[in-house]
């Protein structure tokens, strides 16, 4: 019996199906409610009482029926209503039987000889997904009319439906699928042929669409339009024939198009990177957070054969995501194959990268690191990157510090312009968490491109815009121009993008900043705003709005951005703009850990906790809890480290590779290929690694536990999705290593070790994290 | 008492000439049982397609998990099953399996059988994993298990196949069942849900 597959070609064809380049992606949560729908319940809303089959409850005026038999515990069955689209009732799966007690002449609840009130019924069914409860409504769910009635429509919605699950990729998380388990016919009376049509069709790059299976609940519909605000899919003829199609001259492209899978109560929506992938049965699912940009949304990684097929949103966060992710995490995402994983640390021997143990690496690593304590230490650099989670940085920057007595610790992609902030006294980022961001009633954007890099912002923004009429200002901003111009109160282009450059001061952007910021208080730079090109009265205008503004949120474009504003102009909108309970005026933040990896003291300039390297408050507990002293003086930062890099200043520098969550530049490995002794953790060999002196293989994102600290200070746990192949350690188990190899030992049983100790140094400078 | 010698003697001849109970394994072939468990057989459609669409029922069900498949899309221009999707990978480890016929009785197209193969041997754990080319087998003459269900219900085409005429297929074979049906009295076994 020759020819069978070993376990690794297994899994190697399974990862070969999926291409590395752009692998991953998506679905549950389906047409499951999850939670009730959130609406504004004003206050003084009244209290109504309604009776569902024999039980009492109170509930704000206003509440959906499905909502109130939910809240007591009843699960009505339905396709079309979501709690947090509006209720369209088109489906009527949701029937119940519903009726008002008789009213007397005079207003008064007719009663019977028992002195029970009579109930009138209505007539027919009611669909309970668009009816409000009133007072005295009394709800049957569970009677023989209103269960005959959702089985007929059972039995209506499953005439046209191929009922091919066991080819289907919702089968075995399918709501219609459960719905019609519990209540449909063990056979089928239908024998007429059924309406078919071509299936699958690709409506766009990450999505199939089978119409045979749609149920026509118009969901994916009324979420582009109601929640990201793009009309991209529509219904195509009536009736019986009706579908769902592209819109007519649009694309199924914006950045949330992925959610409309996870809310499809069918298999019509699938994603074609995890087609056919795994059953749902087979997935191992984790909790964890994405790491493409700074917003954090909580997601699961499903896991078959030990690799991540899909990603999708973890039911309800409501302090980041809610319910939806961006397309960028759900299919961008990459996970290196196990072949190309690094398993052995490897030593350049004769100009040849060769693989010896960890022992001998790790041996020669203290060796040379030994030396630190007699040698200079500028020598000696550390290099993180905006991937590492909170715990990896602050053993990094505290190995660096106190074992190695190095200065010169940074990490890539730390924006220079929020530490300067910091040093100004200003505000990393939100103080307000994400999710909040839609209670804003103005929004200014300045030369950020939000929709792109912080998807979720956008979307609360948009929320904010949408419903409650918030006003949108959008400042510099060149692409994505058609999405976001649509709903901005004032769109401001044209002020000079394309001049770049660090401690210019007439840029357009931040010159347009400081004008607004003189015109909150003051008059307008008529003068300034001519050259801008833009209407004194238009400057003027939005200065007023903001001034008005209760809850302004303003985002700033950071040195990622094609034209930064300058820390100065921020401290002085925060110091403007920030009240007491709303703090929304920062820089953006693009990269995935970027604050927390600042707060955990990766930089040259400041200590855990955001306080500077030379406060001597700071060092004296460091020294009293790490048992070394921490340098005083400001050591390189990841850019003069580059600098002396490329002119062949540097001798030693440790490197982490964040690939694969992102890649580095090509110019800053050429520059780091210049260092002699380069060490480099990182995955898979990557560009960089292959420049290396040595190569320690480092753990994934998706292998690593620890937690995330978000844009708005969020801190979140990242779980371990996927076993890590044996033979990569983790980067905190290196450290300690070596720091044991150097008698200075750092040892901390757990993550959540490393974390309590950074909180406490936080909590000590009075930042506090949510 | 030669009597009874005689007696014994007729128990011993009758015996001798009477057809043997002893089979001359292996030289000579075991009968099975028609609805011995053995070892499995994947079946083909008559046009030589897969039946298999690799829905992965089959693994979900074995309690010894002892079946490994790995979907991935049917080429549309040479399709491989008759669904959407094939079966990649299909195979059995022997040695996990304890020959309960779950699998069987979930396969929504009875794809996998369990047939009367039972001779097993190797020298290596490996040598008891079968793979789908190992398993694979034409349809019909292969195997006779088929009897226990009405196999006419299962031997048409698997529903997602969207061309018209294999709908019609469909429609008509359904009509004959309800037209049967009618006629004898009798209802139709529908394994469909719904
Ligand atoms: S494709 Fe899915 S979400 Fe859209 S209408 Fe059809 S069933 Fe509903
Ligand atoms: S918005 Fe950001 S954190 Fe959320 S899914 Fe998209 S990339 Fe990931
Ligand atoms: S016969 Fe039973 S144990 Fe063997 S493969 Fe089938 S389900 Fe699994
Ligand atoms: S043998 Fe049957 S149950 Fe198993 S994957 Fe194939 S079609 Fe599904
Ligand atoms: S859920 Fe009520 S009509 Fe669809």
């Amino acid at each position: 019996m020759a020819g069978y597959i070993t376990w690794d070609e297994l899994v190697k064809m399974f990862w070969g199906k999926v291409p590395l380049e752009k692998e991953i992606p998506a679905n549950i949560l389906a047409g499951t409610t999850v939670g009730l729908r959130r609406r504004e319940t004003k206050p003084e809303a009244k209290k109504v009482r309604v009776t569902i089959d024999g039980q009492t409850i109170e509930v704000p005026e206003g509440t959906l029926i499905i909502e109130a038999a939910k809240m007591l515990g009843f699960d009505i069955p339905h396709f079309c209503y979501h709690p947090r689209l509006e209720p369209v009732g088109v489906c009527r799966q949701c029937l119940v039987e519903v009726g008002m007690p008789k009213r007397n002449p005079d207003g008064t609840i007719a009663t019977d000889e028992q002195g029970n009130p009579i109930i009138q019924w209505m007539p027919k069914p009611q669909p309970s997904c668009t009816m409000t409860v009133s007072d005295g409504m009394v709800v049957k769910v569970k009677s023989e009319a209103a269960e005959a009635a959702r089985r007929a429509v059972m039995e209506f919605l499953l005439i046209n439906h191929p009922l091919d699950c066991p080819v289907c990729d919702r089968g075995g998380e399918c709501p219609l699928q459960n719905a019609a388990f519990v209540q449909g016919r063990p056979y089928s009376r239908f024998t007429e042929q059924k309406r078919t049509f071509v299936k699958p069709i690709e409506i766009s790059q990450h999505i199939a669409l089978d119409r045979e299976r749609c149920i026509m609940c118009k969901r994916c519909i009324r979420f582009c339009d109601e929640i990201v605000g793009e009309k991209q899919l529509e219904q195509v003829e009536r009736g019986w024939h009706s579908y769902i199609a592209v819109a007519e001259g649009e694309e199924l492209d914006n950045i949330f198009s992925g959610n409309v899978i996870d809310i499809c109560p069918v298999g019509a929506l699938t994603n074609l990177h995890y087609r056919f992938a795994a059953r749902p049965w087979e997935l191992k699912r984790t909790e964890t957070v994405c790491p493409k940009c700074s917003i954090h949304c909580s997601i699961f990684a499903d896991c078959r054969f030990n690799h991540p097929v899909r990603f999708v949103p973890a039911g309800e966060n409501l302090k980041v995501n809610d319910l939806w992710i961006c397309d960028i995490g759900r299919f961008e995402q990459k996970h290196p194959h196990i072949e190309h994983r690094l398993i052995m640390p490897l030593m350049r021997v004769n100009g040849d990268l060769q693989e010896v143990g960890w022992e001998r690496a790790l041996d020669t690593l203290a060796d040379l690191l030994r030396t630190s304590h007699s040698a200079p230490r500028a020598e000696f650099v550390f290099l993180g990157n905006a991937a590492m989670t909170n715990e990896e940085a602050y053993l990094f920057q505290r190995f660096a510090r106190s074992v190695v007595g190095s200065g010169n610790i940074d990490f890539f992609d730390r924006d220079p312009l929020i530490s300067e902030l910091v040093r100004q006294g200003g505000k990393v980022g939100l103080g307000v968490d994400v999710y909040s961001l839609q209670k804003t009633d103005f929004a200014l954007v300045l030369g950020c491109n939000i929709y792109r890099h912080l998807p979720i912002a956008w979307l609360w923004v948009l929320q904010a815009v949408k419903k409650r009429n918030a006003k949108l200002v959008v400042a510099g901003v060149s692409e994505d121009k058609p999405r976001m111009k649509r709903w901005a109160w004032k769109w401001i282009e044209g002020l000079g993008i394309g001049k770049q450059g660090l401690g210019t001061r007439d840029w357009g952007l931040d010159r347009f900043a400081q004008v607004l910021i003189e015109a909150i208080d003051g008059e307008v730079n008529e003068e300034v705003a001519k050259s801008l090109g833009i209407e004194p009265s238009e400057i003027a205008e939005i200065a007023q709005a903001l001034k008005q503004s209760e809850r302004p949120v303003v985002i700033c474009a950071s040195s990622e951005d094609p034209q930064p504003i300058e820390p100065e102009t921020v401290l002085k909108l925060q110091q403007k703009l920030v009240k007491p309970n709303w703090d929304a005026v920062c820089y953006a933040i693009h990269h995935a850990n970027a604050r927390g990896c600042l707060e955990a003291g990766l930089s040259p300039d400041y200590l855990p906790g955001l306080r500077p390297a030379d406060d001597e408050a700071m060092r004296l507990v460091l020294q009293r809890l790490w048992g070394n002293g921490t340098p005083r003086q400001k050591g390189y930062d990841a850019k003069s480290a580059l600098e002396a890099a490329r002119e062949g200043k540097l001798q030693f520098a440790w490197v982490i590779d964040p690939s694969p969550v992102y890649e580095l530049p090509d110019n800053v490995i050429d520059a780091l290929a210049n260092v002699p002794n380069l060490v480099v953790s990182a995955s898979v060999r990557t560009k960089l690694a292959e420049k290396a002196w040595m190569v320690l293989p480092d753990l994934t994102f998706y292998e690593k536990n620890g937690s995330y600290t978000n844009w708005a200070g969020t801190v979140q746990i990242v779980r371990r999705a996927v076993e890590p192949p044996s033979g990569a350690r983790s980067l905190a188990r290196v450290l300690m290593a070596l720091s044991e190899r150097l008698e200075r030992p750092i040892s901390y049983p757990t993550p959540r070790a490393v974390l309590t100790e950074l909180e406490n140094l936080m909590a000590l400078s009075g930042l506090t994290r949510r | 008492m030669v009597r009874e010698i005689l007696r014994s003697l007729k128990v011993t001849l009758s015996h001798l000439f009477a057809p043997k109970a002893t089979i001359q394994y292996p030289d000579e072939p075991v009968p099975v049982a028609p609805r011995f468990r053995g070892r499995h057989i994947l079946r083909l459609w008559e046009d030589g397609k897969e039946r298999c669409i690799a829905c992965h029922l089959c693994s979900a069900a074995c309690p010894a998990d002892a079946i490994t498949v790995i979907a991935e899309d049917n080429p549309r221009d040479n399709p491989i099953s008759r669904g959407e999707r094939y079966a990649k990978v299909y195979q059995i480890d022997l040695l996990r399996c304890i020959f309960c016929g779950y699998c069987e009785d979930a396969c929504p197209v009875n794809a996998i059988v369990l047939g009367s193969g039972f001779e097993f041997s190797g020298y290596r754990r490996e040598d008891f994993i079968v793979s789908k080319e190992e398993l694979l087998e034409p349809h019909p003459n292969s195997f006779v298990k088929d009897s226990f269900f009405d196999s006419t219900l299962y031997d048409r085409p698997y529903l997602p196949v969207s061309s018209l005429a294999d709908r019609e297929a469909i429609v008509e074979g359904r009509q004959r069942e309800i037209e049967e049906a009618v006629r004898t009295g009798k209802p139709p076994i529908v394994i469909r849900p719904y």
